[in-house]
């Protein structure tokens, strides 16, 4: 084993990520290499150091300005979600609408034709196809096999 | 308002999914000051960290439906975007520094661009009563290695990563983790001992 596949193991150690066996023989080889000694020391005071540069602080009030700022985002949000669900809600009602004209169509109709008075509703009124209504509310007509 | 601070991150997230700006906040609190070493470690510049933190903080929230418990922990998704948003402010630090580095001026100062792109911060108080000098020698190092040398190591060496969460960071495997952070802390010691 060369210098370097015992370096690599000390930065291993360093982050605490060697087993035991292999601990005992990177401790065996430093006992015998002051290269890699010193290399050891290096990594050590380099941990200090490293902890003493990157222990910094965030900006006093960071994480409130964040928290303002995705508040933001979120009334922001709000204002256009609504036309998202505008669609929806037009789309049920321009149907309810016109399930309802059809429903009311249907019952003039029905009143004319009970009447007998006027042919030709009645002809309409027979001839034409099931109802948007009935198609929401699945009853279909006995013609059809439903 | 109640304190989230005892909740797991995988209940933040849920409720905040859900709509409570509560949770989503309690989030906030408790990776701000992660999130900012990291972008400060990428970037070595303090405002432009500031600015990586938002940005994080406010993509996770758009996104917080796309995150998948089953594939990340929170916190190194957390981290993974983080470190997107660092690299994307880094390429533009340095992408200003070229075009100031490349007037006729300025062009002889070209061999110290590393440096510039790494506006050195005052040093802390604690940095100062440790040895100055070899803080500013090790910070100089830091900023000479590889992105992505960097980030591994301070992953690592501060914030006490696994190498498993960092290879998810960076997108590659544990050793290869392992790789990145032994060759930073060889050329860290090297630089330092020129």
């Amino acid at each position: 084993m060369n210098c370097e596949h015992y370096r690599k193991q000390l930065s291993k150690q360093v982050d605490r990520d060697l087993d035991a066996a292999l601990t005992e023989e990177l401790e065996k080889h430093l006992a015998s290499c002051p290269g890699c000694r010193s290399f050891r020391d290096g990594m050590e005071v380099l941990g200090r150091e490293l902890q003493a540069v990157s222990e910094r602080k965030p900006p006093t009030g960071l994480a409130e300005r964040v928290k303002e700022r995705v508040a933001r985002e979120r009334r922001r949000e709000r204002v256009l979600l609504p036309a998202w669900t505008r669609a929806p809600l037009v789309a049920m009602i321009t149907l309810a609408a016109v399930g309802l004209g059809n429903l009311a169509g249907r019952s003039i109709g029905t009143m004319l034709s009970s009447n007998g008075s006027d042919d030709s509703v009645e002809y309409t009124l027979t001839a034409q196809a099931p109802s948007f209504a009935d198609v929401l509310s699945d009853n279909g007509s006995e013609e059809n096999g439903q | 308002m109640r304190d989230q601070g005892f909740l797991s991150d995988e209940l933040l997230v849920k409720e905040a999914r859900d709509g409570s700006e509560a949770h989503f906040n309690a989030l906030v609190d408790r990776y701000t000051g992660l999130v900012y070493r990291v972008a400060f470690s990428v970037t070595g510049n303090a405002h432009e960290a500031e600015d990586v933190v938002q940005e994080t903080f406010l993509r996770v929230f758009r996104n917080l439906d796309a995150f998948d418990s089953s594939k990340a922990a929170f916190k190194t998704w957390l981290l993974a975007i983080c470190r997107n948003q660092s690299i994307n402010v880094l390429a533009q630090l340095r992408r200003k520094a070229a075009r100031f580095l490349t007037r006729p001026q300025f062009a002889e100062d070209r061999g110290n661009a590393e440096e510039e792109d790494f506006p050195h911060d005052q040093p802390d108080a604690e940095a100062v009563l440790l040895s100055k000098e070899q803080t500013q020698l090790v910070h100089k190092a830091l900023t000479k290695l590889p992105e992505k040398q960097r980030t591994a190591l301070m992953l690592k060496a501060v914030e006490g990563l696994s190498y498993a969460e960092i290879a998810q960071i960076l997108k590659t495997s544990a050793s290869a983790v392992e790789s990145l952070i032994y060759r930073a802390r060889s050329k860290i010691l090297e630089e330092v001992k020129r």
